[in-house]
């Protein structure tokens, strides 16, 4: 029995484990290949911050107030009788 | 009423646009989801909810978000772009980054992250500007996965997308992006 998965076998399981758990066996396959190939960590560590460079992204826009008053208009327009 | 349509457009307005244009990204599509769901609370006879708006609120953009891109996805499948997308490779797939033996075609390089990157306005305006650049099907995918936090059974019934396919879309979205921020940010910062 082989322990040694492939690097594309590797990115494979750490990107799918981002949304579904591995198994006991895949996580093991996956420490393994990563203890011994560093490419495969630094590309784990970056599809895991891909997450959450977009989970804290922020944007600076507001509704602003030209914005909002055209809504009051269009929602008093809308709902009046 | 007047007097409730003001009130709430000037203290729900910005929260809502805030959140709408995080999971749409374009103004005009963000105002339109705001108006849609003043809208909606404003005609709903659900009285009681009107004391504490702000929860009821977000819950109905959210659903206003969800058909929004239901419409985009459906639009995107029955195109027939997906099928063509899926032949010439929208997006990488394994097979493009890895040799025959799997193993990586191109090194990857060591990123220069600190956590003040996250603070900084042209990170943002980049991180923003690639979930902007992604095909539909795929941002639908990542922004109901890693922003909304659907689980994959929820989007997969939402979208009737099987869970093979949504694999895929996660997979192409997230290398994507990978790549997106690489080769704009990442890639003038020595680690």
């Amino acid at each position: 029995m082989s322990f040694m998965i492939s690097c594309k076998e590797n990115s494979r399981l750490v990107t799918r484990a981002l949304d579904k758990p591995l198994s006991l066996r895949e996580k093991f396959l996956t420490r393994i290949h990563m203890v011994l190939c560093k490419v495969c960590r630094l590309y784990a560590q970056q599809i895991g911050w891909v997450d959450q460079f977009f989970k804290k992204r922020f944007h600076t826009d507001t509704l602003g107030d030209n914005a909002k008053e055209k809504m009051i208009k269009s929602l008093e327009k809308e709902m009046s009788p | 009423m007047d007097v409730l349509i003001s009130k709430w457009v000037a203290e729900y307005g910005d929260i809502l646009f805030k959140y709408a244009i995080s999971r749409v990204g374009t103004r005009a599509e963000a105002e339109d989801l705001v108006q849609d769901t003043f809208l909606a609370a404003l005609k709903s006879s659900n009285f009681a909810e009107r004391s504490a708006p702000q929860t009821w609120l977000i819950g109905i953009l959210r659903h206003k978000i969800m058909d929004h891109y239901r419409q985009l996805y459906r639009e995107k499948s029955k195109s027939g772009e997906t099928r063509l997308a899926e032949l010439t490779g929208e997006g990488e797939t394994f097979e493009s980054m890895f040799t025959e033996k799997g193993m990586w075609k191109e090194p990857v390089a060591k990123w220069g992250f600190t956590e003040q990157a996250l603070l900084d306005a042209e990170f943002n305006r980049i991180v923003n500007a690639c979930l902007e650049h992604l095909p539909v099907q795929q941002k639908t995918a990542f922004v109901f996965r890693t922003l909304e936090e659907k689980s994959t059974e929820e989007i997969c019934n939402d979208f009737a997308v099987s869970t093979t396919h949504l694999g895929v879309l996660l997979f192409r979205a997230r290398t994507q992006l990978r790549k997106c921020l690489e080769i704009n940010w990442f890639s003038g910062r020595v680690a």
